[in-house]
């Protein structure tokens, strides 16, 4: 957009006057604040001092090393915890994995009660062997 | 309304070097504790200032107390004045500032401004022109404030897209669009056809 496209609406206007006695009420609160002395934040000393500024720094700086050198040692006993946890995890483990047992079907005929010449014809007949044209 | 005549005489195309130095000094001497400089400051900048918290607020007694607040602040942070490069911007960044401050507290309250607010005036006394001056002000008025306080950066401060967008804090595009948006809904309002 032009820079002059907003002439023709506001050339005949001046922007509003600023009312008379603000002038007497700023410069009233303006020289109390300036003779203010404890004015002074951190923030200012901080803003204003170089040195301050690298005490500043240099104080957080130790606190982040002290605080990582501090939660290491624990971080890494949490870390043992949980290896030895997981050991002894997969020592349980070992002991109730047992070998699985396979149940012939004569042993199952003969569980489920039948004669011993019944549960041998059902185990010929389950053979595939047998049952090969 | 009729198209005005070019009185304005506000638009600067920019801050002049010596001007932008000149506010420096004067910075430094209110650094240095002196209150003259304050006033000295306040005739430079006070009527910018004052425009800038009038549109933005859009009353005429919440812009006095802005303009007060900003000045009182600048003379408390004096030890702070030393790093600033372009005084003019800090000034508006802060006018700005505490006026969005201003406009909020009064939403919150959900109060209205009471007087009817001039955003332009005329030096002229024919009663036409007085009518077209409150007129252009009801209609300005209709504006979202951000929109408005563009258009004044503009048009009052000569500030480019990029110092309003400094100004109040934006974007350059943003600062951009709101100009123009704000400028298409005027041209609406006023019926202006180009």
């Amino acid at each position: 957009m032009k820079q002059n496209d907003g002439q023709e609406i506001f050339g005949a206007f001046r922007a509003p006057r600023v009312p008379e006695d603000l002038k007497r009420k700023i410069l009233d609160a303006g020289g109390e604040a300036i003779d203010r002395p404890s004015d002074t934040t951190l923030w200012d000393v901080l803003w204003e001092s170089r040195v301050a500024r690298a005490a500043w720094i240099a104080t957080t700086l130790i606190l982040i090393v002290a605080h990582i050198g501090i939660s290491f040692p624990a971080d890494s006993r949490l870390f043992a915890d949980r290896a030895n946890e997981r050991n002894q995890m997969d020592e349980l483990k070992d002991e109730l994995d047992l070998p699985s047992v396979e149940i012939s079907p004569r042993a199952e005929a003969r569980v489920m009660g039948a004669t011993p010449s019944a549960a041998r014809e059902t185990e010929s007949k389950n053979d595939p062997e047998n049952n090969e044209v | 309304m009729g198209v005005m005549s070019d009185v304005t005489g506000r638009s600067r195309p920019g801050l002049e070097p010596a001007e932008k130095s000149r506010l420096r000094d004067l910075f430094d001497e209110l650094e240095a504790g002196k209150i003259g400089a304050l006033g000295t400051l306040y005739d430079s900048c006070g009527e910018t200032l004052y425009g800038l918290a009038l549109w933005r607020t859009g009353s005429a007694s919440d812009a006095a107390d802005v303009v007060q607040e900003v000045f009182v602040r600048l003379a408390g942070a004096r030890r702070r004045l030393k790093n600033i490069g372009n005084p003019l911007a800090y000034l508006r960044r802060m006018t700005h500032r505490a006026s969005v401050d201003a406009y909020r507290r009064r939403r919150r309250r959900r109060e209205d401004p009471i007087e009817a607010c001039f955003f332009v005036e005329t030096d002229e006394p024919s009663p036409e022109r007085q009518a077209e001056a409150g007129r252009a002000s009801r209609l300005l008025e209709q504006l979202p404030p951000s929109q408005r306080e563009a258009i004044y950066l503009r048009h009052f401060c000569g500030c480019s897209h990029a110092e309003t967008a400094r100004a109040t804090g934006v974007p350059t595009f943003t600062a951009a669009s709101r100009y123009r948006l704000g400028m298409q809904r005027l041209r609406v309002l006023l019926g202006v056809t180009t």
